[in-house]
């Protein structure tokens, strides 16, 4: 009987192998050196990564490698964090992006209340006054210690003359 | 100062904690600790994590006051919410949850929470006190290594803390196998050449530690947060906490519960791999086996709160032990604590023992002192500490991500930093999704450009030859450990196997 127990884990670990393959590819780039060692490893992703998707498959080897080294697949789902929706994960790992991207052009004191205002108020569903004077305390919490206390300048963004 | 003895460390180290700076960075990490601890989702890892970068500028001794005050306090926070409201602070805490929280529901949370602090202090000192106790020996140990003996110390640690990953051995040496690629990034010290920076002068130096570890650990616990959402608890309230020295006494009426405990949370703890959570359960088992009322555990035995809380506490001085000696840290606190030391310029490894004693002490004397603070807080404030938990997820998520990434950004003043802490957020948050341990890619990431130095300072020493690895003693005896390691899984698999065909015929 062949088949996959479980289709996203088993692609992990294939885009894992392939990613050793490129590895090892670019690790042979380099001269012997700085690149041996790399390439070593670059193989023993490959083969972890082949391993690891074969423990995933409805196989006697997968079977076997799943006794040998002693993994359940069933523990897998059930242990894992559950995604809500793909609209919470994907807006979860969304914001924090976002809010780089903003410091970058903005700054940090200029983003921060925004960032915080709009992910309380949009994505939290908190009202807006929660949201705007929460937004205000932290931001005057961390103005207060990286520039007064410990005296770090903050970045000011691309927009107003700093450089990367 | 290699030839410091230990005596003088000691007083050195006192001296530095007597200071008002150094008292002030210990409470402050006493507070953050308990905070952190009380918090479930937030615990020691993030909390180091978050305040790392901010320690840049400070003398070595006075951040080893702040982390080693964080360190002692978070089990104590954790057992406050474990007690209070059945949610452990942090993960070892849930042995504590068992006969806490009933004991908490028959009106004795007082007694209960007067027991796991007076259990988790003494437990942390029984911790410290080996740890010292096997200094002396560590340095000896240490100073008969080479480098193949470093080279294989580092092979072994992350062999061990890939099999101790539960089912998940061959994403545990993925993730190790990552961390490696990730240190081989930038400048190479061994040849002087550059390797993989995608072309960007950013990456010349390497993957930071820093940005990498605020990433991994605190934005990926946030982004976690953020997706499961709500607040931490519902169930928080004001609780009447009363007869907390009736808690206090049972902890000395139960000695040997309370010595058993901090026994085995110390050994536990020095497995690199096994941490706290282990400690606690294994603690709990056998606190119910030495009871005289056994059928009582999970109803509310004061012996089921003392046995998890000391084993909790007594694994930091358990796992401080390959963490300084060898660099090897024993649980993912201990392999954030790792990238503390990096930013201090103590090189984790076996010459940090010697070259750095008086910092180490700064750190044990914290570890003890902060043990003993918590305690104190713990007896007169529980019932407000546990109100923590009713703070808003999203309230606290934009907090923290805005805190780290401000927090990395102050360390260099490079943007590229907060993107590689805002990437590594990304990476951790997916890696704890599916199941890839991130504490072996950590300390694949610390321990990479380590091995790779020894590795070709062997080969150099040997003419190129492998058998080095196999005809020194300690060495070989490492290679066999190490290989002994990758069996693991495969008797373990094999015990369960049969057991399971020996239970349908009983």
């Amino acid at each position: 009987m062949t088949g996959l127990i479980e289709w996203r884990n088993f692609s992990i670990s294939i885009g894992i192998a392939i990613f050793g393959v490129i590895y090892i590819v670019w690790a042979g780039t380099y001269p012997r050196d700085l690149g041996t060692l790399p390439g070593l490893v670059g193989w023993l992703t490959v083969i972890l990564g082949l391993l690891d998707a074969l423990t995933y498959t409805d196989t006697a080897a997968g079977a076997k490698v799943r006794r040998l080294v002693g993994h359940t697949v069933e523990e897998d789902e059930a242990d894992a964090p559950k995604d809500k929706d793909w609209r919470t994960l994907g807006a979860s790992i969304g914001w924090p992006a976002a809010y780089v991207t903003a410091v970058a052009f903005f700054g940090f004191i200029a983003t921060t209340p925004v960032y915080i205002v709009l992910y309380m108020w949009l994505f939290g569903k908190r009202s807006l006054r929660f949201s705007l004077i929460s937004s205000l305390i932290v931001t005057v919490i961390i103005w207060i210690t990286f520039e007064y206390l410990f005296q770090y300048p903050l970045f000011d963004g691309l927009l107003f003359g700093a450089s990367f | 100062m290699p030839n410091t003895n230990m005596l003088e460390s000691t007083l050195a180290a006192l001296h530095v904690l007597f200071t008002p700076t150094g008292s002030m960075f210990l409470m402050l990490g006493v507070v953050v600790g308990l905070l952190f601890g009380c918090m479930p989702g937030l615990g020691g890892t993030t909390a180091i994590a978050l305040l790392m970068p901010l320690t840049y500028g400070m003398e070595s001794n006075e951040a080893m006051a702040l982390f080693g005050g964080i360190m002692g306090a978070v089990s104590a926070g954790g057992s406050i919410s474990a007690i209070l409201i059945n949610t452990p602070g942090t993960a070892p805490n849930a042995a504590t949850c068992f006969d806490g929280y009933p004991l908490a529901k028959q009106g004795k949370a007082g007694i209960a929470i007067g027991a796991a602090s007076v259990a988790s202090t003494i437990g942390g000192i029984i911790g410290v006190v080996v740890l010292v106790a096997v200094i002396p020996l560590l340095k000896s140990i240490v100073l008969l290594f080479g480098p193949p003996e470093f080279f294989m110390m580092a092979v072994m640690g992350l062999t061990a803390i890939a099999v101790s990953t539960g089912g998940q051995f061959l994403r545990g040496l993925i993730a190790a196998a990552f961390g490696l690629i990730l240190a081989f990034v930038g400048y190479d010290s061994v040849s002087g050449g550059i390797r993989f920076t995608l072309g960007t002068d950013y990456l010349w130096d390497g993957i930071s530690l820093v940005p990498a570890l605020t990433g991994l650990f605190a934005i990926s616990e946030m982004i976690a947060l953020s997706v499961s959402g709500g607040t931490i608890s519902s169930e928080a309230k004001s609780t009447r906490i009363v007869s907390v020295f009736e808690g206090v006494r049972a902890v000395f009426v139960h000695w040997k519960t309370l010595l058993q405990g901090s026994v085995i949370g110390t050994i536990i703890g020095a497995i690199p791999g096994l941490g706290g959570t282990v400690a606690a359960f294994l603690s709990y088992t056998a606190a119910q086996q030495i009871s005289k009322h056994p059928e009582t555990f999970g109803k509310g035995n004061i012996e089921g709160v003392i046995g998890p809380e000391a084993a909790n506490n007594a694994k930091d001085g358990g796992s401080l032990i390959p963490t300084l000696a060898f660099g090897i840290p024993g649980s993912a606190e201990m392999a954030v604590f790792l990238g503390v030391l990096v930013l201090h310029g103590l090189e984790p490894g076996p010459m940090l023992l010697i070259e750095h004693q008086g910092v180490m002490f700064s750190l044990i004397l914290a570890l003890t002192a902060s043990c003993i603070i918590a305690t104190l807080i713990t007896l007169v404030v529980a019932r407000y500490l546990v109100l923590i938990t009713l703070v808003d997820v999203h309230i606290l998520v934009p907090a923290v991500i805005a805190t780290s990434l401000v927090g990395v950004y102050a360390l260099k003043e490079t943007f590229g930093d907060v993107i590689l802490a805002a990437v590594f957020g990304i990476v951790g948050y997916l890696m704890i999704r599916f199941k890839f341990p991130r504490v072996t890619l950590v300390i694949a990431l610390i321990l990479g450009g380590i091995a790779e130095r020894t590795l070709h300072q062997s080969l150099n020493m040997a003419s190129g030859d492998w058998t080095i690895f196999f005809t020194r003693g300690i060495s070989l005896s490492l290679v066999i450990i190490t290989l002994g390691c990758l069996t693991i899984p495969a008797i373990q698999s094999l015990r369960r196997r049969r057991k399971l065909e020996e239970e349908p015929a009983e």
